[in-house]
């Protein structure tokens, strides 16, 4: 599957590394490319020393002209690509001098062989080495300097080419032709191999930001978790919570802050999950923190519009998003007594005395949706044993293994009257149990709070 | 085009054209043939070579040391495949007055002794050569059935260098009594004798 980059930025930084990695390419060859030219002037100097190391005279013999060619005009054709290698690694002049150079060592070789058949290999052999470059262009001057011998030694000595006389005019065309057919398949495999190097890139880049963003979010979703409370003393309240992210970084929000007569109790969920709803979460927890501090004695519904002036001007007016959020805002007093305000899921309320479990409705606007709030104030009165138990839509939209539909609220219900004896954490665990099964879509958050009386409080306190 | 530019690229230009003239000067070298054998007419009746005659027989004469004629013999080798035994071949090794003794073994000596049915023998003082008028290394005469001079020349396309030359069509046609283009081609090798003894050998 090929692999597209829309970001231009992303798009640059895979060229970047494309380019690197091609520069360290053509480096490397041409390094590779120094020691090879290097080996074969050594092995120039060997074969001619050690098959025509001298020429005849009848008994007279003197150094054969093969080893002052090998030295020197061996030299001659290794020195500059080999000083140009070492000295310009990378120039594109450097890698065509070796191709060349690469070319002109075929033709002495083949000098220095007797012109072996097997010799001529050299050329199809040091074409296929050129491709280690992955630049076609690189074939260019090493089959001009082939096709130029050939068709030099054709107009001036064509037997040394052909073995008669007079070849035809096109002869050196016959053989150019094997040449530029190996150059074909070369040429082909360096743009394959250099899009490959293109797409390997872009993967690479693509898979780094990934990583990266990943990085990020475990980093937010550490923040997130570690500001969330698990155990909380609020005299004369047993308090459990906890909160499952879908993704790394949810939208669900609950928090218990305590006070002098009793604590603040909110939970929320902001609508969608991910990197964005867990920033507007934080916003929230951050605004509800500074409000409860400053104003710990303030009217619920007081606090629930301070609230949403300040996350709606941060989230619509600052950041220009369009996050908000459902919440429940719970003012618990010691004596037992607890307001509350919001627009969120309903609250169940377990009576101990009556055995049986009230389900409270919520009446308001969302937070964040408009600069000003509307919010009900509600009213209960808490007996010692009862429970109050908030959980945010994930609970009660998990899906049931089952039949596949949504879980509702009955289930949940179900579990708080079975389970009322229990602990508050034994009863926040068996409601998120009833969820595991199906598997959640959405982030989930349960609070279960029991009233242990005034005197509980006292002592407590 | 900045002056560093200009340098480097005139540099390169000088390298490339000084490589080019130096290979061209060795293939001038190497495509420069020696005197052609002055063989006579006839199969020269002194001469102790076995002439076979029941068939056309050559006979190429080597220095046993020169590099060149190794190709030669390669060539050589390569004419005895295509005729396949339609005509007898000689070696001669001809061995210099006042050489070490051995010094007609070697790499030439080695190949011709590989080439199936090829007599190889040694031309102590090069009296062979001197009959059938050879100078230089790898020079080839063919003679007819009737002892005629047919062909007179080397095999290889230049000093010491493989590839099927023109002598090879040369000697074919001549051999199957067809006519060729010429009846001699340029000859690439060292020196038979040196240039003293060839001197004094001339001195009548």
């Amino acid at each position: 599957m090929t692999e597209t980059i829309v970001d231009p930025q992303q798009e640059a930084q895979a060229e970047a590394l494309f380019r690197e990695r091609y520069d360290a390419n053509v480096r490397r060859t041409d390094r590779l490319f120094a020691y090879l030219l290097l080996g074969e002037w050594a092995l120039a100097l060997a074969i001619a020393i050690w098959f025509s190391p001298y020429g005849w005279s009848g008994k007279i013999r003197t150094v054969h002209v093969h080893v002052p060619v090998a030295i020197f005009l061996g030299g001659a054709i290794t020195l500059p690509p080999v000083l140009l290698a070492f000295t310009r690694p990378g120039w594109t002049v450097t890698r065509y001098v070796i191709a060349i150079a690469q070319m002109l060592f075929s033709g002495l070789l083949i000098h220095l062989s007797g012109g072996r058949i097997e010799t001529h290999f050299h050329i199809f052999g040091s074409l296929a080495f050129l491709a280690f470059y992955r630049d076609w262009k690189v074939f260019v001057p090493a089959t001009v300097i082939v096709a130029a011998d050939h068709l030099i030694r054709q107009a001036l000595w064509p037997e040394s080419v052909y073995g008669i006389a007079n070849p035809e005019a096109w002869r050196f065309l016959e053989h150019a032709f094997w040449v530029v057919f190996e150059d074909l398949f070369l040429v082909v495999s360096c743009l394959i191999g250099v899009a490959e190097m293109r797409k390997i890139a872009a993967q690479q880049i693509a898979v780094e930001k990934t990583q990266g963003a990943a990085r990020e979010l475990a980093i937010a979703a550490s923040i997130q978790m570690a500001i969330l409370p698990s155990e909380v003393a609020v005299p004369g309240l047993e308090v459990s919570a906890k909160m499952i992210a879908t993704d790394e970084v949810g939208g669900d929000y609950y928090d218990v802050l305590p006070v002098a007569d009793g604590c603040w109790i909110a939970v929320g969920d902001v609508a969608g999950h991910g990197f964005r709803a867990g920033l507007a979460m934080l916003q929230a927890q951050s605004a509800l923190s500074a409000l409860v501090r400053r104003s710990p004695d303030a009217r619920p519904s007081e606090l629930w519009s301070d609230l949403n002036y300040t996350f709606y001007d941060n989230v619509r007016t600052r950041l220009h998003n369009d996050e908000h959020m459902t919440m429940s805002l719970l003012r618990y007093h010691r004596d037992g007594r607890v307001e509350i305000v919001g627009a969120h899921e309903e609250i169940l309320v377990w009576r101990s005395a009556k055995k049986q479990v009230e389900v409270i409705p919520l009446r308001g606007t969302w937070v964040g949706v408009s600069r000003t709030a509307f919010a009900e104030e509600q009213t209960l009165r808490l007996a010692v044993g009862d429970l109050l138990v908030l959980y945010t839509d994930g609970i009660i939209e998990a899906r049931d293994p089952s039949s596949g539909r949504m879980l509702g609220l009955d289930p949940v219900r179900d579990v708080v009257v079975r389970d009322h004896a229990n602990s508050t954490g034994e009863i926040r665990d068996a409601i998120f149990d009833l969820t595991t099964a199906g598997g959640r879509d959405d982030d989930a958050s349960v609070i279960v709070l029991r009233y242990c009386g005034v005197e509980a409080a006292a002592a407590a306190a | 085009m900045t002056w560093r530019r200009a340098l480097l690229f005139a540099g390169l230009g000088v390298w490339l054209a000084g490589v080019a003239m130096t290979f061209f000067f060795l293939w001038r070298y190497k495509m420069t043939p020696g005197p052609l054998a002055e063989a006579p007419a006839t199969w020269p009746v002194a001469s102790s070579i076995a002439r076979d005659p029941q068939l056309p027989n050559i006979v190429m004469f080597a220095h046993p040391q020169c590099p060149c004629t190794r190709a030669s013999m390669t060539e050589l080798a390569r004419l005895s495949d295509e005729l396949n035994g339609r005509a007898k071949i000689h070696v001669v090794l001809v061995r210099p007055d006042g050489v070490e003794p051995g010094f007609e073994d070697g790499a030439v000596a080695t190949r011709a002794a590989q080439i199936p049915g090829v007599d190889v023998v040694v031309d102590d003082g090069g009296k062979e050569a001197d009959r059938f008028g050879a100078i230089v290394s790898g020079s080839t005469v063919v003679y007819g059935r009737d002892g005629k001079l047919l062909f007179r020349g080397g095999l290889t396309i230049a000093r010491g260098h493989e590839g099927r030359g023109p002598a090879h069509d040369r000697i074919l046609s001549l051999l199957s009594n067809k006519p060729a283009d010429r009846a001699d081609a340029p000859t690439f090798g060292c020196d038979l004798a040196d240039h003293e003894t060839l001197t004094a050998a001339r001195v009548p």
